[in-house]
């Protein structure tokens, strides 16, 4: 019995264990927008006037190089109000030159949590590896790179200097998303997206959580003089035109409510803004580069107008 | 709670260390430790179904008891037949009651005759096919006189709910019960081969198993958008999922066992190398069809022994449509019996159903050509029943027969074949399958003491420990725990 268990200690276990803490640290090694968003806003933070925040719709939607103040776009594909409240919260005291903090509110935003409970899970534990998130403390899943495989290939790419998972520009800005990639059957994904994005239950409680860390970002924004602009993101006719009335006007009424409650909000539903042609979007819920400059200028021009109309 | 997870891990290595270091001298204690290990194991799964099991152990405890003490074999008969009746019932009402109500409800309105008959909702418990099982062969095997009542209720509970089969077999005979009597010592050879046999399980299952099913599942999921070669390529990889899953958690469960002291039953023998359907079934989920031989085939036959080569058929089909309806309740799983049952009509007729085979080889170790004809005949036969068991009805597997037989053109998609993993999952099965042919006369693939290099055996674990960490992912359950 103790020859078979030193063997399988030492023999085995160890070893293996070397190898995995090895597998981890290249891993971790290897550059992403997490880490260099994350990066970026410790090392400029104080410098940023307009901080974008959101999930894959500003991701790909806003380009802060269309702004003429300085502006970091912090969103990450399928960032829940909760991660989006992080990375405020981790990053605002910093943030001493900050005049508008972007906040998408989309449809489903207000009832979701993720982006644990779907298929996007895997991105939860990049908030605890680069950003130092403890949402999930005693979760290897949520916390750890090997929790779902060793990557071999990625631990060899890494260790021959061949990898870099980083999408985004260097304002954060995903640039992946192009016209001239556009899938043929991008239309029809407009209905197949809306129901994904629907929630399935009714959660009073991550419902009032998430307006709960709402409306904590807007006092704090209050404190500061931070004007908060929330923003829904314009979608293709194929999206919205499939949405449930009942879900859209729940996230409308509570960015409607917000906007009269709060001097320091303002609401722009751009869900079916006719400003949006065909060629502007990657797909139905996501806008492409020519889509992005619009939304982003439009965007800097409303900012503009905020400030003369405070000046 | 699956094998191939970390709680399952750290619960085994408590139940390992408790069992062997600190009861390792009192036989008793041990198997007091593995009943309540074993009912946490299954009340982790489904604690609500954990009384469902404690109280139908001691039923059929109670019965075993009763048919030994019966003073005439009237009564003893009564008692067998309760018990058959009482396991048979369980099974039928947690699995197949509402199926029977919905299929005979269609079947009158389909005849004009309208009902008002409604389903229940009805939780399945966990290894239910498989533990029912195991109390129904024990009543039988009593007033059989295969073996005396136990008086101990531990091990007779220790034996039906014995963790690492509980869920999904193997299904061990009452003749397990005497290992659990004997005093058990820890055994090096024998621990380090269910170590082996558990390391050979997870790379089953974590690395073809669970890449094949990727693959698979898009495949079937989408079957009506798909070309012929990629359906055609679906069913040949759904074989090898269905075989990789089902048999790697079968050696995950005997490897556990040899690491407790026992031997559990074997459940697979390299079936994708037989040579006919009847050799296939001697290779295939043995512990089912051997428990199916043993009390329905058996018998049936020699009912029917009068009618000549038609009662045998008979017997065979009725056999098969159980192991069909075994899986589960849907008209697939009936039909999927009964096309094994008629792939056995040619072989009672040319008589090579009971023929035991024996595969030639060459002087390189490999099948004859003869050989390799005979098992890709069988394996194409096996495939083809595969589609009918994965689908979702027998429309759908009608569909995807239509649709794999329009070959015109090979229309099968690179993007789509890389996208899904599919030369990965190729060079996987592959792989299983050349270990598994030149260890096929080994009671499993990983059986390497033969090897003699120390340092060589070490290069094999850790190949495939890598193997297995880098496809490591997402916890997936077996195929098998829905039955």
């Amino acid at each position: 019995m103790k020859r078979f268990v030193i063997r399988l200690v030492s023999l085995i276990l160890l070893p293996v264990l070397l190898v995995v803490a090895m597998c981890e640290h290249i891993l971790r090694k290897i550059p992403n927008d997490y880490s260099y968003k994350n990066e970026w806003l410790t090392n400029n933070a104080s410098s940023v006037k307009v901080l974008v925040l959101g999930s894959s719709d500003s991701f790909w939607g806003i380009d802060p190089n269309s702004f003429s103040e300085r502006a970091f776009n912090a969103s990450h594909v399928s960032q829940s109000i909760k991660y989006d409240h992080f990375i405020f919260t981790k990053f605002f005291n910093d943030m001493d030159s900050l005049k508008f903090l972007i906040l998408p509110i989309e449809y489903g935003s207000l009832l979701g949590f993720g982006p644990e409970n779907g298929i996007e899970d895997w991105r939860a534990k990049y908030y605890s590896i680069a950003y130092g998130c403890k949402y999930h403390r005693f979760e290897p899943k949520y916390r750890l790179e090997t929790a779902d495989g060793l990557h071999l290939k990625d631990v060899a790419n890494s260790v021959l200097g061949k990898v870099n998972h980083r999408t985004c520009n260097d304002l954060g800005w995903g640039t992946n998303y192009k016209l001239e990639r556009r899938s043929k059957d991008w239309e029809e994904s407009g209905a197949i997206a809306a129901k994904r994005h629907g929630a399935t239950v009714f959660d009073t409680v991550i419902l009032a959580k998430n307006k709960m860390m709402i409306e904590e970002m807007i006092d704090k924004c209050s404190q500061k003089n931070v004007c908060m602009i929330i923003l829904t993101i314009p979608t293709y006719h194929t999206y919205w035109e499939n949405l449930d009335q009942e879900q859209v006007d729940l996230f409308v009424e509570y960015c409607e409510y917000l906007e009269k409650q709060y001097d320091n909000v303002h609401y722009l539903n751009m869900l079916a803004d006719e400003r949006f042609q065909t060629d502007d979007f990657f797909d139905a819920d996501h806008l492409n580069e020519y889509g992005a400059e619009k939304l982003s200028r439009i965007l800097n021009d409303y900012c503009d107008s905020l400030v003369f109309k405070n000046e | 709670m699956v094998f191939n997870s970390i709680p399952f891990v750290l619960f085994f290595v408590v139940v390992f260390f408790v069992y062997w270091m600190l009861l390792k001298r009192n036989t008793k204690a041990q198997n007091v430790f593995l009943l309540v290990a074993s009912y946490f194991f299954y009340g982790y799964a489904d604690w609500k179904m954990l009384p469902l099991l404690m109280v139908s152990t001691v039923v059929f405890y109670l019965l075993g008891i009763g048919i030994g003490r019966a003073k005439t074999e009237k009564a003893a008969s009564w008692l067998k037949v309760l018990g058959v009746v009482l396991g048979v019932g369980l099974l039928f009402y947690f699995k197949y009651l509402n199926f029977f109500i919905s299929s005979f409800s269609d079947l009158f309105e389909s005849m004009g005759l309208h009902t008002n008959w409604h389903t229940f909702n009805i939780i399945m418990p966990l290894g239910v096919s498989f533990f029912t099982f195991r109390l129904i062969s024990y009543v039988l095997d009593i007033h059989n006189d295969e073996i005396e009542p136990t008086k101990d209720v531990v091990d007779f509970a220790t034996y039906v709910a014995f963790f690492p089969c509980i869920l999904s077999g193997p299904i061990d005979r009452p003749k397990f019960i005497n290992q659990l009597k004997q005093k058990r010592e820890f055994n090096y050879d024998h621990a380090v081969d269910g170590m082996r046999q558990i390391l050979w399980g997870l790379f089953k299952k974590i690395v073809v198993a669970d890449n094949c099913a990727v693959f698979v599942d898009k495949v079937f999921t989408t079957y009506t958008e798909q070309s012929g070669s990629s359906l055609l390529l679906a069913a040949v990889f759904c074989a090898f999922q269905v075989y990789a899953d089902f048999s790697g958690y079968s050696d995950m469960a005997i490897g556990v066992g040899k690491l407790l002291g026992f031997s559990i039953t074997r459940n697979f023998n390299n079936p994708f190398f037989a040579l006919n359907m009847a050799d296939f079934w001697r290779r295939w989920h043995i512990s089912l069809t051997s428990w199916l031989t043993d009390y329905v085939f058996t018998p049936l036959s020699f009912q029917f022994r009068r009618w000549g080569k038609a009662g045998m058929i008979l017997a065979i089909i009725i056999n098969m449509v159980l192991v069909g309806m075994w899986h589960g309740a849907n008209w697939t799983f009936a039909a999927y019996g009964l096309y094994h049952g008629l792939l056995f009509v040619p072989l009672v007729f040319s008589g090579a159903f009971m023929k035991k085979t024996k595969i030639t080889t060459n002087r390189f170790g490999l099948p004859i050509v003869k050989d390799v004809s005979k098992m890709l005949l069988t394996f194409t036969l096996v495939v083809v029943g595969l589609i009918i068991f994965r689908s979702d009805s027998l429309w759908q597997a009608w569909e995807y027969f239509i649709g794999m037989l329009q070959f015109g053109t090979l229309r099968a998609s690179y993007r789509f074949f890389v996208q899904s993993d599919v030369w990965t999952s190729s060079l996987f099965s592959i792989l299983m399958l050349v270990v598994e042919w030149f260890q096929k006369d080994k009671s499993h693939g990983l059986e390497v003491s033969n090897i003699k290099y120390g340092w060589l055996r070490y290069v094999v674990y850790y190949l495939l420990i890598v193997l297995i960490l880098n496809n490591f992912g997402e916890e997936k359950t077996f195929i098998y725990f829905q039955f």
